[in-house]
């Protein structure tokens, strides 16, 4: 199995993008709005919340 | 609270960019608390597939990416991840057996392998709790969605190595069972 654990906390992730709360949820609206015109019915079925 | 997440990194499950469009506000708020504290939101490659793969149409899946490209950090799913995910797999249905669960998906061992390689710098905000064993993951905040229609809870999990040490221990036969 042989992990080694002091070699993964060197790994590093990229820096800190700018997130914009209202320019964020624009979006996921416009978008919704497109997912929804090609299909109404997209959001009904609770089992779709999961992957 | 929040102070833990300081300058760190969230991985969003796609369960949770699949409910994005179902209650846009109550994401919006809950990033935007992880943008207070410099904490990235992000995404990887797999997760990506694994979203875009609902949209109907081309048209609809270049607006996908285009949102998911101007708004999630992607990371690279590179031979490390791989290799951990091979290595987790096993270990991973141990602990799933244990509590006779499902087997793991490859989004899922994917994604645990990410917990692993960043270790403190990475945490996962999930929709789908039962996906991540605490016999070597800590969760550390849970939260509730009330859309109207449901209750969900969402859980932020992170990578345990003294639990995974653990925990592989048994799995080899090292320890006690």
């Amino acid at each position: 199995m042989g992990f080694e654990m002091n070699k993964t906390q060197q790994y590093k992730l990229p820096s800190v993008r700018k997130f914009d709360s209202k320019r964020f949820l624009k979006k996921v609206k416009e978008l919704r709005e497109v997912m929804l015109t090609n299909d109404p019915k997209r959001f009904d079925d609770d089992d779709n919340v999961s992957k | 609270m929040m102070t833990m997440f300081q300058n760190k990194h969230v991985l969003v499950d796609t369960c949770v960019l699949s409910y994005i469009f179902r209650s846009p506000d109550i994401f919006a708020e809950l990033f935007n608390e992880f943008a207070k504290v410099k904490c990235n939101i992000c995404i990887h490659a797999l997760l990506r597939l694994e979203f875009v793969r609902s949209a109907i149409g081309k048209a609809e899946k270049d607006k996908f990416d285009k949102f998911l490209n101007e708004e999630f950090l992607t990371i690279p799913v590179d031979s490390i991840v791989y290799k951990m995910a091979d290595e987790l797999y096993p270990l991973y249905n141990y602990c799933g057996s244990v509590r006779n669960q499902r087997q793991i998906s490859v989004v899922d061992a994917i994604n645990a392998s990410f917990l692993k390689k960043y270790n403190d710098g990475l945490f996962l905000l999930t929709l789908d709790n039962s996906d991540y064993p605490l016999e070597i993951l800590d969760r550390v905040k849970v939260g509730a969605i009330d859309d109207g229609k449901q209750i969900l809870t969402w859980g932020i999990y992170r990578f345990n190595p003294v639990k995974f040490e653990e925990k592989m221990g048994r799995f080899e036969g090292r320890g006690r069972k």
